[in-house]
């Protein structure tokens, strides 16, 4: 285990999310019969106390060092407008198979995506093609899995 | 007597066309994704875990296999050519490996790191057969208690391995078990933290959570930082192979290797990144030409790839007999295994022996096509290297959303893959441990039978727990588990210190 020497903003927030996640579980344990309660209860009250010890390692550390923002080292080269573009695209492509199919949807989101990071235009369509027929020869044709075929296809 | 003709008969059904044309492939796979910096054999695993949803057990295994062994060979390649390890099992390998390079002898450190990985690979191969069955029938002997503090164990052990904090391996590996909860609670067959999704029924889906927390996570980090165009790849000018007074000079560096990445891949908690600066360290240490190292030694790239080939198959041992997976991939690994509808433990010995010991003839026959597809094609996997970011991010995400769906054909486990993902992110982000949470999902529901079933005997005594010498064993082991951590750590560090320096100060 390495010795830090500052309790770190980074470890803060991964206290209170877990305090959080485990607050969640308990409440949605309430509505369990007694018998049911008992082994989540056990696990939530395991992560409290190991969670509880790790607050209480950072909070020693609190006093002679002070508390150390890493946050700007840990998102250092986090470039905030093509993150969640990636990621926003990534969700509306998920949508995009429930409406359009699996097919065209997928086309759509790496030609857009593609465009977007800025992927020569050959590149582009040799991704698209060497995609397709992997998917098609893996999934549609080896494992017989049907892909959606979208709600305005159906 | 018998098991000699398990293993007869496993080569027997292991050398099937289909068999072999899976092992040509997984390999092939498994390469390309180990020389691509960035992907490690995990995300590979668990990637293409799906496509194996077709196959047989055996078959299925033998892919996965040949994606794991494939990787860790990858990764020296773009570690040698490009200097930038494709795993963190060829960090070692960069430090020689690129030496040669500028020196205009890339090919003879990509043939050493072939003719090293393969001989790594096939000589663990050896303890897989003759420790397995041996683990297997101590783990006959467990019951419920036993399978309970087996659980714990299991998670002690991989908390320690991919964090910095022990404490956050742990806490990290307890969210797994929380998580393990949704669904069905299996003794009341109530409905548990299910929110109204009748998907969530049995469970989270450990295939859809290794897909998001390894392979989505991946694609959201290649997202957040600036894409890499292509990157320089030195050309390969020079011949490959290997004469014969090479062999010798390598061939003691090669079996030290082996024993050193063998005991460390049985360990549970050491992992191939170790076993690589071991290897390169002792190669080094007994060396006769000294004055190579951190100059181009290809003794150092022997020591490194054997050492963590040979991890491979002593990294198996614990995690197909007691189901304690020592690292990151054999997690996946045995993710892939329970779905085939396999569970680790003595009835792989046993009730499916002929499956296994297929796997185990599959697992030798894989090391023969990294040699011959690592020394026919490292030219082309070079190229390999060159692949864009950019075209990584859509090509990934996308062949997860399908692995994802193709599980029950239901886009709700896509939506949890992508939950598991953005957590997988965070997760990195904050140093906390993904083989863990995957773990604690795996040994969650088996840790929860036991303890249940244990009191369920005891009429709620929990002295149960403590009542045979093998769960005192057990809980010792835990201990031991919690503490190896400080020693492994430090050895690690210890390691990379003094080989990261090592060039610097020649």
């Amino acid at each position: 285990m390495t010795k830090e020497q500052e309790l770190k903003k980074s470890d803060v927030m991964v206290v209170v999310f877990i305090y959080a996640v485990c607050l969640v579980f308990w409440w949605l344990s309430l509505d369990l019969p007694e018998e049911a309660q008992t082994y989540p209860w056990c696990l939530i009250a395991g992560l409290m106390v190991l969670n509880t010890l790790f607050l209480g390692s950072g909070l020693r550390k609190l006093r002679p060092a002070g508390l150390k923002n890493d946050l700007g080292e840990i998102f250092a080269d986090f470039l905030k407008g093509q993150f969640w573009v990636v990621l926003l695209g990534c969700t509306v492509y998920v949508g995009g198979i429930y409406l359009i199919g699996f097919y065209l949807a997928s086309v759509v989101f790496i030609v857009a995506l593609l465009l977007y990071l800025k992927v020569p235009a050959l590149h582009t369509v040799l991704t698209v093609a060497a995609l397709a027929a992997v998917i098609f020869a893996a999934f549609s044709w080896f494992l017989k899995v049907p892909l959606p075929a979208g709600l305005l296809f159906e | 007597m018998e098991t000699l003709a398990l293993m007869g008969a496993g080569f027997v059904a292991a050398l099937t066309p289909l068999n072999i044309l899976a092992m040509l492939l997984s390999t092939f796979i498994g390469v390309c994704l180990g020389c691509l910096p960035g992907l490690s054999a995990a995300m590979g695993v668990a990637l293409l875990l799906p496509i194996t949803f077709g196959m047989g057990p055996a078959t299925g295994l033998i892919v996965l296999g040949g994606i794991y062994c494939g990787a860790i060979f990858g990764g020296s390649i773009s570690a040698i050519l490009i200097h930038t390890p494709g795993t963190p099992a060829s960090a070692a390998t960069a430090i020689e490996g690129y030496q040669l390079t500028l020196q205009g002898r890339a090919a003879k450190a990509l043939t050493v790191a072939c003719f090293a990985s393969f001989c790594g690979g096939l000589l663990s191969c050896i303890s897989l057969y003759f420790f397995s069955p041996l683990l297997a029938e101590l783990a006959l002997k467990f019951k419920s208690p036993e399978y309970f503090w087996l659980s714990l164990f299991g998670l002690t052990i991989i908390a320690g391995v991919a964090s910095k904090s022990l404490l956050k391996g742990l806490i990290s590996g307890m969210l797994g078990l929380l998580i393990s909860t949704i669904g069905m609670d299996p003794m009341e067959g109530v409905e548990r933290f299910m929110l109204g999704v009748n998907t969530l029924y049995n469970g989270i889906d450990v295939t859809c959570a290794l897909i998001g927390l390894f392979s989505f996570s991946q694609v959201l980090i290649l997202a957040e930082k600036r894409i890499t165009a292509h990157r320089e790849v030195t050309k390969v000018r020079d011949r490959f192979g290997l004469s014969l007074k090479e062999i010798r000079r390598l061939s003691p560096t090669i079996v030290r290797s082996w024993l050193i990445g063998n005991i460390i891949g049985i360990l549970p908690g050491a992992g191939a990144s170790i076993a690589c600066f071991m290897g390169y360290n002792e190669a080094k240490r007994f060396s006769k030409h000294k004055e190579e190292f951190g100059k181009g030694s290809i003794e150092g790239v022997a020591g490194s790839e054997a050492a963590n080939n040979a991890v491979t198959g002593g990294s198996l041992i614990p995690t197909l007999t007691l189901g304690i997976p020592g690292e990151s991939v054999t997690a996946v690994l045995m993710g892939g295994l329970i779905i085939h509808g396999l569970q680790p433990g003595p009835a792989l010995f046993t009730e499916h022996a002929d499956m296994t010991y297929t796997f185990f003839a599959g697992f030798v026959l894989i090391q023969f096509c990294m040699l011959f597809l690592g020394l026919l094609g490292c030219r082309g996997f070079a190229c390999i290297s060159k692949l864009s970011d950019a075209i990584l991010i859509p090509s990934i995400f996308v062949l997860c959303v399908v692995g994802s769906y193709a599980i029950h054909n239901n886009l709700v486990e896509v939506v949890i893959m992508m939950l598991f993902g953005v957590l997988g992110y965070l997760v990195r982000k904050f140093d906390l441990n993904a083989p863990a949470i995957v773990l604690g999902l795996i040994l969650g529901p088996i840790g929860e039978r036991g303890l249940r079933r244990s009191l369920l005997l005891s009429d709620g005594d929990p002295s149960i727990l403590f009542s045979t010498p093998l769960c005192w064993m057990l809980i010792a082991l835990c201990v031991l588990g919690v503490c190896s951590h400080l020693f492994m750590s430090r050895l690690e560090h210890r390691l990379q210190r003094t080989q990261l320096s090592a060039p610097q100060s020649d």
